[in-house]
């Protein structure tokens, strides 16, 4: 607050709570809006009120909604819980594209280059499609694993060297649905994926998406 | 999967995560709705709504302004706003409202509750009618011409309670911050 200003600040902080608590409309907000472009110190103190009204909302404590409230949510999203296909594979790769858009700060953007920001291979149990392995361009040495889960339980997926010998594992608790990991593919000859349910039966195999 | 993530993931429409960000904060976006609301009916329809409007505008979400859980219940706290002047909601009793904020509830991880407890001691610590006024304009929404008109005051009044009240918060919280 300067000495110039002073005045509009003192003017401004009568009302700084109630812009806070978003309760200022019309002109009289317009006005104070006008002032914090020119008045950092004023701007700091509505962030501080702001937090408060933040810190506020979080003590209202967690209420389980009534039953069937997620499917109803889901509904009027418009979400179906998805089943492989072939159209899947790509809004898949598009969910791990944000994903990693927004782990690593972004710069890339999806198809910008004019090719596919990702590329997926094929999860298969026998002839039928399960699942997809999808790989970003940017973070090529991660691997993410979708797959339709037949019957929930721990899963194990392995990586597997061209020999055939383990190179690297995890473990995925699924509980139904289509299921999403991640695993780092460690360096050398990793050719193939393979996913086992609890007792040891394989579930899915696949080769891994060549870039 | 941390928020961020999920939320950056919802915005390229994938059911899976959709399913995974409504499970995770179901509880606190219903919680909020029923206690500014206290019709059940009226805060599912409001916590729905909220849901899809963060499906709608995931991409807006920005992590550097706040997490996602308050970005979240703000956007459900101001529609429950709306819907309580909209369709002349009951109205939640201050002081009922004031002790669901200050009791002893189970909260969302032990740093949250930890802060929290000061929080709540700052509030108990306010003079009744600050507690009131603040209770009224921070979560009911309503302005201070209505918190002046709901208690039977002048304008200036609770204009003055209500920035009391906000600014010993505020002392409260840059105190405990200071202590860390």
């Amino acid at each position: 607050m300067t000495a110039a200003n002073s005045a509009e600040c003192d003017r401004f902080r009568e009302l700084a709570p109630e812009i806070a608590l978003g309760l200022v409309a019309g002109h009289e907000r317009a006005a104070a809006l006008a002032h914090l472009q020119d008045c950092p110190a004023c701007g700091q103190h509505t962030a501080t009120l702001g937090t408060v009204h933040d810190r506020l909302r979080a003590l209202i404590p967690p209420a389980e909604p009534p039953v069937g409230f997620e499917q109803r949510v889901l509904d009027r999203l418009g979400v179906t819980r998805p089943r492989p296909a072939p159209t899947a594979r790509w809004i898949r790769a598009a969910a791990a594209a944000a994903v990693v858009v927004a782990a690593f700060g972004g710069g890339w953007v999806a198809g910008s280059a004019g090719r596919p920001p990702a590329v997926a291979s094929p999860l298969v149990d026998g002839a039928q499609h399960v699942g997809d392995i999808i790989v970003s361009r940017e973070r090529p040495n991660f691997l993410s694993v979708y797959l339709d889960v037949a019957r929930p339980g721990r899963l194990t997926c392995e990586l597997l060297r061209t020999d055939g010998s383990v190179a690297a594992t995890e473990t995925y608790d699924a509980t139904g649905g289509t299921g999403w990991w991640g695993i780092s593919r460690p360096a050398g000859d990793v050719a193939a994926i393979r996913v086992s349910d609890a007792g040891g039966a394989v579930v899915a195999t696949g080769g891994l998406p060549r870039p | 999967m941390s928020d961020d993530l999920l939320l950056a993931g919802l915005t390229a429409g994938d059911a899976e995560l959709a399913v995974t960000f409504v499970r995770r904060f179901q509880a606190r976006v219903f919680g909020v709705a029923l206690t500014v609301l206290g019709d059940p009916a009226l805060a599912e329809d409001v916590a729905q709504q909220a849901f899809e409007r963060a499906w709608r505008h995931a991409a807006l979400f920005d992590p550097r302004r706040g997490a996602v859980g308050t970005w979240l219940t703000a956007i459900t706290h101001n529609l429950a706003v709306d819907a309580a002047r909209a369709r002349r909601a009951i109205p939640v009793d201050p002081l009922e409202l004031q002790d669901v904020l200050t009791g002893e509830t189970p909260e969302h991880s032990a740093i949250a509750a930890e802060s929290a407890d000061e929080l709540r001691a700052a509030i108990r610590a306010l003079p009744v009618e600050q507690g009131r006024a603040l209770v009224l304009a921070a979560f009911r929404g309503l302005t201070a011409r209505e918190v002046a008109e709901s208690e039977g005051i002048p304008l200036g009044t609770a204009k003055t309670r209500i920035r009391a009240a906000m600014l010993r918060l505020a002392a409260a919280l840059e105190e405990q911050e200071d202590r860390a």
